[in-house]
């Protein structure tokens, strides 16, 4: 996924379009997110040398998450994997919203403790290309240096995206939870 | 909250063991709580950073603590030796992403009874967790 078709489907933009895309399921935004999961899909397979399919029926999930990795840390019980999903999904946005604040306020030490949660609530859920985005940004911030954190909070963004997009694929959201809203 | 009960060998009910779970992540929280609930252990109390933790610990005397390092307001390291005088006969386990052996050290010396990984295998938290659980049965059938 691009930066422009990321920067478009970030924030209060995504979650109207995706309202609008689930209502159409020929539109165009639902189109261009699946290409851009798929494209992401088919460069993971390709490196691993494993064709999507294999992925798919394997279990491997593309576009960051690994369900067979997250069922070895809940020890195979499916509904903890599910319930996890669920309060990932609804906690990222809220994380974000607050990194953004303290990137805005130039709170360095604080954004460095936010980016250090989601990277360890990522690597908790099999997440781990946003973990190891979460992780740059901590160390950016770490340092002090919050000049490049804009750009990478927008990709880490658009790597939750895409991973809300392949759990959807994987059958493992919690089906009794709203995903609405965060912990508040 | 409303607590488990467990039937020991000899066909008595007997209380599993108790767990307060300190961590700032809502994602951790939820994973920990459900792998402790599934390996029979009771969560009696949950909490989001180090000084909510003591004030949960001093009011509900768990048996165990899994208490993150890395937190908010006060952290896991700072909150320690004060659960471990609020509650001197709970055994407190540090998990956390954080693997340095000064921030190691700095817990096992102030009482931390384990040191376990996040990112470690699941088995292995079990496999502490289940040592424990045992630790707390014999202690209540003494």
């Amino acid at each position: 996924m691009d930066m422009k078709t990321c920067q478009s489907l970030t924030g209060e933009t995504a979650s109207v379009a995706k309202r609008e895309a689930a209502g159409n399921a020929v539109s165009g935004l639902n189109f261009v997110m699946e290409q851009a999961v798929a494209g992401v899909m088919d460069l993971k397979a390709a490196r691993n040398e494993e064709s999507w399919d294999e992925a798919r029926i394997s279990g491997k999930a593309a576009a960051g998450f690994d369900r067979e990795a997250l069922l070895k840390r809940t020890l195979g019980d499916e509904a903890l994997a599910g319930e996890m999903l669920d309060c990932f999904v609804r906690d990222m946005p809220r994380q974000f919203r607050r990194l953004r604040a303290l990137i805005a306020i130039k709170q360095a030490p604080e954004a460095a403790a936010v980016a250090h949660l989601i990277k360890g609530a990522a690597a908790a859920v099999a997440c781990q290309p946003m973990s190891d985005q979460a992780r740059i940004m901590e160390e950016l911030a770490g340092s002090g240096d919050l000049t490049p954190l804009p750009d990478h909070l927008m990709e880490l963004e658009c790597r939750f995206l895409e991973v809300e997009e392949a759990i959807d694929d994987a059958s493992l959201k919690d089906p009794k939870r709203d995903t609405d809203g965060g912990e508040t | 909250m409303e607590e488990k009960h467990e039937q020991t060998e000899g066909g008595g009910d007997r209380e599993p063991c108790r767990i307060v779970i300190v961590d700032d992540d809502f994602t951790c929280r939820c994973w920990l709580r459900g792998l402790v609930t599934n390996i029979g252990f009771s969560v009696v109390g949950e909490a989001n950073n180090g000084d909510e933790g003591i004030e949960v610990v001093k009011r509900v005397r768990p048996d165990v603590v899994l208490l993150d390092v890395s937190m908010p307001v006060k952290t896991g390291a700072m909150a320690l030796p004060e659960i471990r005088r609020a509650c001197p006969d709970a055994q407190v386990i540090m998990l956390t992403s954080i693997a340095d052996q000064v921030t190691v050290m700095d817990c096992i010396d102030k009482g931390a009874s384990n040191y376990l990984l996040k990112d470690c295998d699941a088995e292995e938290i079990k496999s502490a967790l289940m040592e424990l659980k045992e630790e707390c049965g014999l202690q209540e059938s003494e």
